[in-house]
């Protein structure tokens, strides 16, 4: 492994990004201005139409070329993203920090890790399964470690075989569940496996072996399952003790399969949505479902349907607990740009609906991704036909006054404790949630989920009580964000959570 | 442009003239049929006998609704799955028809025996396992595959009288699987080692199992099929990448070379020889000829050029040298971003026979 340069296109690229770097920060400081404007005095008097829009519909930055196409992206615990791109270029890890908005180069890994399943481990390094060996449908028995703070590639211990797509699962013991991926074409690595950080070894559930479409959907449950919401039908649990098994849930509502839809965790709840077609006859779906696996028998339930169907779109978390779909075509076939989805929608947990948003620039499709970052914005970025750019996404929350700030918290907390943060906006914040540093690919993040935190008044603060267990919250790295009354969340502290 | 291409490709039949290149000496042309798929639009063909009847999986991509398949004459059908299944797939076909695959139950995975006469049979597992897999069949009804419990993955071998026995593993090893059974009774497939490696090996009746090794340097291996000869296919991996290998008794592991990229694999061989792959060259995948006379050819400069199909990966081939393959169609296979000239997860993957013009 060594470190690679980039290429004089590169440079280009980070010449324009320089430029756009300078629109970046005019928009932000109409963000501020628009802002303090709306805190002077009645709101709708001051403000400006745009920025009155934007408190409604959020706003999008122009689209900015990056060095490579993010077919890969991460929010590392050091708040900077780690993305790579497709096919023979897919060995191009790089590093993207979103406040200077600049790149840095990574070591390469020691294989081609295009097509590959990651999540993060409870210290924050990166676990990252099989990948591309050459030829689409050939996947790699490899798995690697990233490390964030060595900003270093480490080899593991093979898995069982070779996986092309598979997903990973952090286990509520910090673990990682490793389904799926493709042998060789048509051949599926049936076998799921859990990797053992301290052993360096990977445990065979060979009484759990089943077929699952690739880049599954999976969830830890509330009751330390795994839980599959996608892209089949059947929804399964994976009891990943021992040498593993499988018991049977029941069907999503929909009555086809939602390939390429994206799924979502919050508080114990599944949101899937849109998904299907893929060839010439069939088109794509706008509804969308839960499934609240905190029940004694969950089950199901279909709640509003977007107003546009989609796929190849993704589904992200936000920190007042709505949940952000960017991206997508409605259009029949694979990855069809002609029938671009350009409104985000928003879903919100309360009244079960969408508000259509502000649009984006391009057509974010196969292989695009989408990134919550810590600031409380969303990256979208990459796509097969689109390329290596990316826009961000400021939600109507940005627009609605000041923030709450966080003056201290832990690094550190510890599964039930309670725990202090400083703030001088305690008596207004509402609510407080976290959410798992996202690794995401082909519509699927496989590493976040939200829990809404219990909290209470303390002196120049809030003390908040971690998660009872894993279960409820995998080990590792969240985004704590205080919300105040008017929906507006602070921008985050990366807290990691531990036994 | 696309419903021209698939109008013509609706034709079923393409007849070609043989090129007059350098190598047409034993150069071999085929006409290329699309072969069609369950609803969903994908399949991918596995394996084709001497009657050409066509067996794999079908429905749509990444293994969504996929359903075993077996192609006699025109006609697709579904082989459905086990009971509470929603996922099957076919991997051989013997002489006479019978079908072997795997199919998910409610909560795992089976190997299955299907005829047309009795449809769809679940053929267990181990003793103590909960899950298995059938990957190959020979003309007496035997089959190979792998059965799964809580001590691991192990090679079976199925017969009709004795039901499925164990094949055991090299010494040292942990796990098995078999791939391929030929008449003779020679299954081959995979199995680790005390090293922890995975070695291509050769099973025959009545002897300890056989290490076959790997090419030099490499550390791991596996056998896809075996001919009536003896002769072994598969591919071994190392550090410079997968190579297709030919092994035989009396000169052991050859490499089998690759069009020019650092992969390819042998996924099957008949009893003359011939051997079907994948290996990259510049463009990506493409499938793979290979015979003694003529190396390793590029399946796509054997076909018509005007039929805007890329075969990335020649799966099977019978006796007749009929060959079933599968990859793209594409509007323009200039365009890397249109569909799927190099890439055929980006758009569905079509199966093709090709039938040898002589």
């Amino acid at each position: 492994m060594h470190g690679k340069g980039y290429s004089s296109q590169a440079h280009g690229a980070q010449l324009l990004n320089g430029r756009a770097l300078n629109r970046h920060l005019s928009c932000r400081i109409r963000v501020w201005a628009i802002a303090a404007c709306c805190l002077i005095g009645t709101v709708a008097l001051f403000c400006s139409p745009a920025s009155a829009q934007a408190s409604i519909t959020g706003q999008w930055t122009p689209v900015q070329a990056w060095p490579f196409m993010a077919a890969h992206g991460h929010l590392l615990p050091n708040g900077k993203i780690l993305f790579w791109p497709s096919f023979d270029l897919g060995n191009n890890p790089t590093l993207w920090d979103p406040v200077a908005n600049t790149f840095s180069s990574v070591p390469i890994a020691a294989y081609n890790i295009f097509c590959s399943g990651h999540s993060f481990l409870s210290d924050g390094t990166l676990l990252v399964t099989g990948g591309h060996d050459g030829s689409s449908g050939y996947g790699y028995a490899y798995s690697s470690l990233y490390d964030p703070i060595k900003n270093a590639w480490t080899q593991t211990s093979n898995m069982n075989d070779a996986r092309w797509y598979p997903t990973n699962t952090t286990l509520p013991n910090g673990d990682v569940l490793v389904v799926s991926g493709e042998i060789t074409p048509g051949v599926y690595n049936t076998l799921p496996q859990v990797w053992h950080q301290a052993t360096n070894s990977w445990r065979s559930l060979s009484t759990a072996q089943l077929q699952q479409p690739l880049y599954p959907m999976m969830f830890v449950a509330p009751n330390g399952k795994v839980f599959v919401a996608g892209p089949d039908q059947a929804g399964r649990y994976l009891n990943t003790g021992g040498s593993g098994a499988w018991t049977f849930l029941g069907n999503f509502n929909y009555s086809r399969w939602r390939d390429y839809g994206s799924a979502v965790i919050f508080d114990g709840k599944v949101l899937i949505a849109g998904g299907d077609g893929g060839d010439a006859n069939t088109p794509a779906t706008s509804t969308a479902e839960i499934i609240d696996l905190n029940a004694t028998h969950p089950s199901w339930q279909y709640t509003a349907s977007m107003a546009n169907a989609r796929r190849q779109h993704n589904l992200t978390l936000l920190p007042d607990g709505k949940v952000l779909v960017t991206g997508g075509s409605n259009g029949f076939g694979f990855d069809n740009a002609s029938y671009p989805v350009y409104p985000a929608e928003m879903w919100d947990p309360a009244t079960g609906s969408w508000s259509t948003m502000a649009s984006i620039s391009v057509y974010r499709g196969y292989h695009s991704t989408a990134l919550l970052l810590p600031d409380g914005r969303l990256l979208s970025a990459g796509g097969e036909q689109t390329g290596a750019s990316a826009e961000i996404y400021s939600p109507p929350y940005l627009f609605k006054g000041a923030r709450p700030s966080i003056t201290s918290a832990p690094s550190t907390v510890k599964y039930k404790r309670s725990f202090f943060v400083g703030t001088p906006d305690a008596a207004s914040i509402s609510q407080i949630t976290w959410i798992r540093l996202g690794s995401v690919t082909h519509a699927f993040n496989q590493n976040q989920r939200l829990n809404h935190l219990q909290f209470a008044l303390a002196s120049r603060g809030l003390n908040i009580t971690a998660p009872a267990n894993g279960n409820l919250a995998p080990p590792g790295h969240y985004m704590l964000f205080l919300v105040n009354n008017n929906g507006v969340p602070s921008v985050a502290s990366i807290i990691r959570l531990t036994n | 442009m696309k419903s021209t291409v698939l109008a013509r490709l609706g034709a079923w039949l393409v007849v070609v003239s043989l090129s007059a290149t350098a190598s047409a000496l034993w150069a071999q042309s085929y006409s290329v049929v699309d072969i069609g798929s369950l609803p969903g639009g994908n399949t991918i063909a596995k394996r084709i006998n001497l009657a050409g009847q066509t067996v794999g999986g079908s429905g749509k991509m990444y293994g969504v609704n996929t359903r075993a398949f077996i192609r006699t004459g025109d006609s697709l059908l579904s082989l459905g799955t086990l009971p509470g299944g929603d996922y099957s797939s076919a991997f051989d076909i013997n002489l006479g028809g019978a079908v072997v695959g795997d199919s998910n139950t409610a909560t795992t995975i089976h190997a299955f025996l299907w005829d047309a006469a009795t449809g769809m049979q679940d053929l267990g597992t181990l003793p103590g396992d909960t899950g298995s897999r059938a990957f190959g069949i020979n003309d007496s009804d035997q089959v190979v595959g792998y059965s799964s419990g809580s001590n691991g993955v192990t090679a079976f071998l199925w017969k009709k009288n004795t039901g499925m026995t164990s094949l055991g593993t090299l010494p040292g090893g942990n796990m098995s699987e078999a791939f391929g059974i030929n008449n003779a009774g020679f299954v081959v497939g995979v199995s680790s080692n005390s090293s922890g490696d995975r070695h291509a090996s050769l099973w025959i009746p009545g002897q300890d199992m056989q290490d076959l090794g790997t090419l030099s340097g490499n550390s791991n291996s596996e056998a896809h099929k075996i001919n009536n000869s003896g002769s072994v296919v598969g591919s071994s991996a190392g550090s410079n990448g997968t190579r297709a290998f030919l092994w035989n008794a009396r000169d052991g592991m050859r490499d089998l070379g690759t069009l020019g990229g650092d992969f390819s694999d042998a996924l099957d061989m008949n009893n003359n020889g011939e051997i079907v792959g994948t290996s990259t060259d510049s463009r990506g995948a493409r499938a793979f000829y290979w015979s003694s006379n003529t190396g390793m050819q590029d399946l796509n400069a054997l076909i018509p050029a005007n039929l805007n199909v890329v075969l990335t990966s020649a799966m099977g081939i019978n006796n007749a040298g009929l060959i079933v393959a599968v990859g793209a169609v594409t509007a323009d296979i200039s365009n890397r971003l249109d569909t799927d000239n190099t890439h055929r997860h980006a758009g569905p993957i079509h199966a093709f026979q090709l039938v040898p013009i002589h």
